[in-house]
This record gives C-alpha cells, sequence and structure tokens, in this order.
C-alpha cells in the first residue's frame, strides 16, 4: 500500500514515497521516516512522483514530519506531485505552505 | 443517453474496511469515471474517520450510495453516529495558525466542501444522512 525509500543526491536527503497515503498508511509512513531522518540530515525533499492518493490524515503526517525537520533547524520541501495529489495540496493551503517543487532538480538546487 | 450507474457500499466500524472501500470505488468507477476513484475516496475516508472516531456507536454502520445520471454525480452518506452536522463544522481554514489544531471536521470538511459542488445534512431515524452532489464537468474529466 506503500513504499517509502530514501538516497542522498548532493547532501540532500530524498525521500520517495510510492503508493497511498492515509489513514491506513500514514503511522507505516511516520515510523519510517522516523528512522530516515537522524539529526545530522538538515536538507529533506518529500519526492511524491509516484505517490497516487492522500487523504487529509496523510497530510497530517507530512505536515508532522516538516515540524520535526524543521524543529531540528532543517529544511523541507515537496515535489513532483501528481495531478490529484496536487489538487489536494492547492485546495489543503499544505502545498502553499510546506513549499512544492516542478520537479526534483528544481527542489534539490532551491531548498 | 448516458449511462446510469449506481451501487450501494456497506462499511464497518475498522479502520481496515478503508481497503475494501477503495475496491469497491475502483469496481464501480471504470472507463470515463475512473477520475473520480481518488477524489471520491478522499470524500469518503475523511466521512467514515469521522463516523468511527465521533460517531460514538458501539456498533457502527455506514451506508454509502453512489449514483451516476446526467454528468452529476450523487453521494449520499449514511451512519448511526450521535447527531452530528459535519456541514456546520468550522471550515475556513486559517493557514496564519497551524493546520494541526483545525480539527477533523477542520481539513477533512473543507476538503470535501472545495471537491463537491451542493452538500445536504438531515438526521433522521436516529441515523445522521449527507447528500453530496458533484457535477462532472469536462474540467473534472481533465484531472484524470
Amino acid at each position: 500500500m506503500l513504499a517509502v525509500k530514501k538516497e542522498n543526491k548532493q547532501g540532500v536527503l530524498i525521500i520517495t514515497i510510492s503508493g497511498r497515503l492515509d489513514g491506513l498508511t500514514s503511522k507505516q509512513f511516520l515510523d519510517e521516516i522516523e528512522s530516515m531522518v537522524s539529526t545530522t540530515e538538515n536538507k529533506v525533499i518529500l519526492n511524491l512522483n509516484t505517490l497516487d492518493y492522500i487523504s487529509s490524515e496523510g497530510l497530517r503526517s507530512v505536515l508532522t514530519t516538516a515540524k520535526k525537520i524543521k524543529s531540528l533547524d532543517g529544511k523541507f520541501g515537496l515535489c513532483s506531485p501528481l495531478s490529484g495529489v496536487k489538487e489536494v495540496l492547492e485546495i489543503s493551503g499544505f502545498g502553499a505552505m510546506l513549499g512544492v517543487y516542478e520537479t526534483e532538480e528544481l527542489a534539490i538546487a532551491n531548498i | 443517453m448516458d449511462e446510469i450507474k449506481k451501487t450501494q457500499i456497506q462499511l464497518k466500524n475498522k479502520l481496515s474496511d478503508l481497503a475494501k472501500l477503495t475496491d469497491e470505488l475502483t469496481l464501480f468507477f471504470t472507463k470515463k469515471y475512473e477520475f473520480l476513484i481518488n477524489p471520491v475516496n478522499l470524500i469518503l475516508e475523511e466521512l467514515y474517520s469521522n463516523s468511527i472516531n465521533y460517531g460514538k456507536s458501539e456498533v457502527v454502520q455506514i451506508n454509502i450510495v453512489l449514483d451516476v445520471k446526467l454528468d452529476l454525480l450523487t453521494i449520499i452518506y449514511e451512519d448511526n453516529g450521535i447527531a452530528f452536522n459535519p456541514l456546520s463544522a468550522q471550515t475556513k481554514l486559517d493557514l496564519s495558525t497551524s493546520i494541526e489544531e483545525s480539527e477533523i471536521g477542520g481539513l477533512g470538511i473543507h476538503l470535501i466542501k472545495s471537491m463537491t459542488d451542493t452538500q445536504f445534512y438531515k438526521r433522521y431515524n436516529d441515523k445522521n444522512q449527507l447528500t453530496l452532489e458533484k457535477k462532472l464537468t469536462q474540467k473534472a474529466t481533465n484531472h484524470a
């Protein structure tokens, strides 16, 4: 239902999530993020280009992650949402609040 | 004449029924209606979470009717929880303050109102019934 993987690019931690981020998977997401983001990581980008679905429960877990990284003086951004997820980010105001980049390259350059 | 489609979905009080919901929607919204799977899933997940978390009934019973007719989607959502009109919840999200503070019934209902055209609530036979309508415009089709 949800897969989370990480890689480092130019000193930025890219976390790619695939599948569905909702009431069923948001706890798994938070658990996996917890183990991926360490205090030494200060730039984190969530790549959404394989995320099919997000609900308000999923949005909350993204917000929790963003807040945690920012509380460690880190930077956080989102990139490459598909149209459905993009629409939810826009309607909810989360996109404007968290920062959404069109591509991963733009996110890495501007975060 | 456009195709007429109608289905009924029943859910119980386990969040794991969310997977069943997605399966049912995938079966119902096929071909040119496929673009409705995710938006309708989102709307129903918000309502279902509300029913489970705040309905306060021992055995939660949810009945959902989906009806597509002449480019209009009608969603009827019923639960047996305590009387609650979700449309009366505060929905103006104040983004200058914390979104986390806007509890369920805030963010979820804001999404529902934004993604449907009309919303109507009534209480009858100890049930909450919410009727939502969504016009299936060309613009919506482009979101496929």
